[in-house]
């Protein structure tokens, strides 16, 4: 390029739009899902040849959701965008997903001009105001000479810290202006405290005092890259683990040593280990309410040692005797206590595991979903990264499935939302090419999204769908025959559709399975060579999820306990 | 429990909103408030709020907006309103 040129390029007036633009790729991104409308033509505008990579979803809970697993593959935001009014509403679901897990996101709306703002001009809603319970921040650019600094910041706020959804609301009038001298601001920086010398001390000494020591990983583990200084630290001390939802995969969940998922759902291991401990020390974790059961019972006789970067999660739910706040890995390396040998709880834990271990041999004619999902986490040697939705066969996934990443398991685990893993796994697809990417999901969730199909067809976007199909919203139908009296409240799905035929006519092969002799050569079908493919597997309608905490109840009075159908002989 | 606070917000669009929602959303009713521009840029807010909850949790909740840059507590409450509430707080009239 001459010298001319490049000075003519230079003095080249800009608008809003083409400085959005801009500025993104200042920030990193190469990948945007989103769908267009009026309010945000201009932006849709400039995109064309700006080389970014726009994915168009066919709705825009689909692009949120998107983002939201390319954020959590990546560590940095994922970019989701829409126009004014519905396109707006239609990212909140998404958005909220983010917020709850702790996930970086950009979502960018178009919005009416400014003076029509506030006339309830066509397509205006206040997506600034809707969307303040669920973004860590948000920013309404008022100004065309403010973008720069805003997009700027509004990248480091969703990645510092505890990271989480920024949303930039775009005034059509902004994104057409032309700048004539961008506004200077004083750039804020975050930086997470430091851990405390002293609390570190005072972890080390209770941990070196310990009996019964038991660490619960939690999702800031996996959110801020902190797996390698927790594999390290979990090395060197020999503390038996488990972890949350969100934690699945932060170390190997096959390792010896691993209790398993805790919780409502979890292994009775984990369970009766966190009940027993007498310290317990939670990485990266909040309490949750799924996650503790009754709160007041939760770990009785544990003193609790509580690492997270955010200060509000200290204390939250459960006072801590120790608080180490700040960024986990370098306080997990600064920890170095010295062990006392707790031999006999070694065996305790050991015990507890095999005792609880799964059991695959259920009685039944059907396809048993635990045994499939097992089977496919071992199909090769790495673990596919696997992409679910909300239900019973989410906790089937975090049950049976192997990870030794937690990047590859992606679950909307705070919010809980259906319909969340066909676009995760569009969004995990394109944001790591290399990986094999499953998403597991139930004939409810399906739904609420199968709109996405098209977007796999049209990109190519190689993702594998299993799809559980018991013709029921059936964890709902379960808790309705739990604690509802057997009363069945709209929980019939019996009519789906023909979900093989559906795919087909997106444009994806699929194949329609129900005996378990089917399933490994449907396996090696679906993750063999050819492109996004569908298995449908129908199975039990009254298949269950066991154990289950009952709501109110304490961790250690799980009902399904050990064998499942066994339980479920005594409810019929 | 009540609990008297003072907040400093940056300059920013819907920092009161979003101050307000948070503290109602987490549990506190705000029974007193008073608002007012800040010396230099921003503003500052006094709120007396009552829960059964934690008022440092709340302090470290609201210390996490971007849009705040302090938050003081003081409690209990009683003593402050003795004291002469809102006003003798900032010294204003």
């Amino acid at each position: 390029m001459s010298l001319l040129q490049q000075q003519t390029e230079k003095a080249a007036p800009k608008n809003g739009s083409q400085l959005m633009i801009e500025a993104l790729k200042r920030n990193g991104v190469k990948h945007i899902f989103g769908y267009p409308g009026g309010a945000i033509m201009p932006l849709y505008d400039a995109l064309v040849d700006s080389g970014l990579q726009h994915y168009l979803c066919r709705h825009e809970q689909g692009a949120a959701f998107a983002a939201d697993a390319y954020g959590r593959v990546t560590r940095r935001p994922g970019v989701c965008m829409a126009t004014s009014g519905p396109g707006a509403t239609n990212l909140v679901t998404g958005i909220a997903n983010a917020y709850m897990d702790s996930v970086p996101m950009i979502a960018i709306t178009g919005q009416v001009p400014s003076p029509l703002q506030g006339t309830d001009a066509f397509q205006e809603v206040d997506i600034f105001g809707i969307t303040l319970p669920v973004v860590k921040h948000s920013f309404v650019i008022r100004d065309v000479a403010d973008i720069d600094a805003i997009v700027d910041e509004a990248f480091h706020i969703a990645c510092s810290g505890r990271p989480g959804p920024v949303l930039i609301d775009f005034p059509k009038d902004v994104s057409v202006a032309m700048l004539e001298q961008a506004r200077e601001a004083n750039r804020w920086h975050y930086r997470p405290p430091e851990p405390d010398q002293a609390a570190l001390r005072a972890a080390e000494e209770m941990l070196a005092t310990a009996r019964r020591p038991l660490v619960i990983g939690g999702g800031g583990i996996a959110i801020g890259d902190n797996v390698e200084a927790f594999r390290a630290f979990i090395e060197r001390t020999g503390l038996p683990v488990t972890t949350t939802l969100k934690a699945m995969g932060v170390i190997d969940t096959d390792q010896e040593g691993f209790l398993g998922m805790l919780g409502m759902h979890g292994n009775e291991a984990a369970n009766h280990a966190v009940q027993n401990c007498d310290v317990l020390m939670v990485v990266g974790g909040r309490f949750d309410d799924r996650v503790t059961g009754k709160l007041t019972h939760f770990a009785p006789t544990a003193r609790v040692i509580h690492m997270d970067i955010d200060p509000a999660e200290v204390a939250k739910l459960r006072q801590p005797d120790v608080a180490v706040v700040g960024e986990l890995a370098p306080a997990l390396n600064a920890l170095q206590p010295a062990m006392r040998n707790n031999e006999s709880w070694g065996r305790q834990c050991a015990a507890w595991r095999r005792e609880f271990a799964w059991r695959y041999d259920a009685p039944g004619e059907g396809i048993y979903a635990p045994r499939l999902l097992r089977d496919l986490s071992r199909h090769s040697a790495q673990p596919p990264t696997i992409a679910c939705d909300v239900g019973q066969h989410q906790m089937w996934v975090a049950q049976h499935c192997r990870f030794n990443d937690p990047l590859q398991h992606l679950t909307s685990g705070g919010l809980g939302a259906m319909g969340y893993g066909l676009p995760a796994a569009i969004g995990a697809k394109v944001a790591k090419p290399e990986a094999t990417v499953v998403n597991v999901s139930g004939d409810g969730s399906f739904m609420m999204n199968i709109q996405e199909l098209a977007t796999l067809k049209r990109y190519g976007i190689d993702v594998r769908i299993v799809l559980l199909d018991n013709s029921m919203l059936g964890m709902v139908r379960q808790w309705q025959k739990l604690f509802f009296d057997g009363k069945y409240s709209e929980v019939d799905l019996s009519d789906n559709p023909d979900f093989s035929k559906v795919a087909e006519a997106f444009g994806v092969r699929a194949r329609q399975i129900d005996r378990p002799e089917q399933v490994e050569d449907a396996l090696d079908w679906l993750l063999g060579p050819g492109g996004p493919a569908l298995l449908h597997v129908q199975i039990d309608p009254e298949e269950n999820v066991w154990p289950l905490v009952p709501p109110g109840s304490a961790n250690h009075q799980m009902m399904g306990t050990g064998r499942s159908k066994q339980w479920e002989g005594m409810m019929e | 429990m009540r609990y008297a606070m003072q907040i400093q917000l940056r300059n920013s669009e819907g920092a009161v909103i979003r101050t307000l929602g948070l503290v109602e959303r987490r549990g506190f009713r705000i029974e007193t408030i008073r608002l007012e521009e800040a010396q230099g840029d921003g503003q500052s807010m006094e709120l007396l709020v009552s829960s059964e909850r934690s008022g440092d949790l709340l302090k470290r909740q609201l210390e996490r907006l971007h849009d705040v840059i302090w938050v003081a507590l003081q409690r209990p409450a009683a003593q402050w309103a003795a004291q002469g509430g809102l006003r003798q707080m900032t010294g204003s009239n």
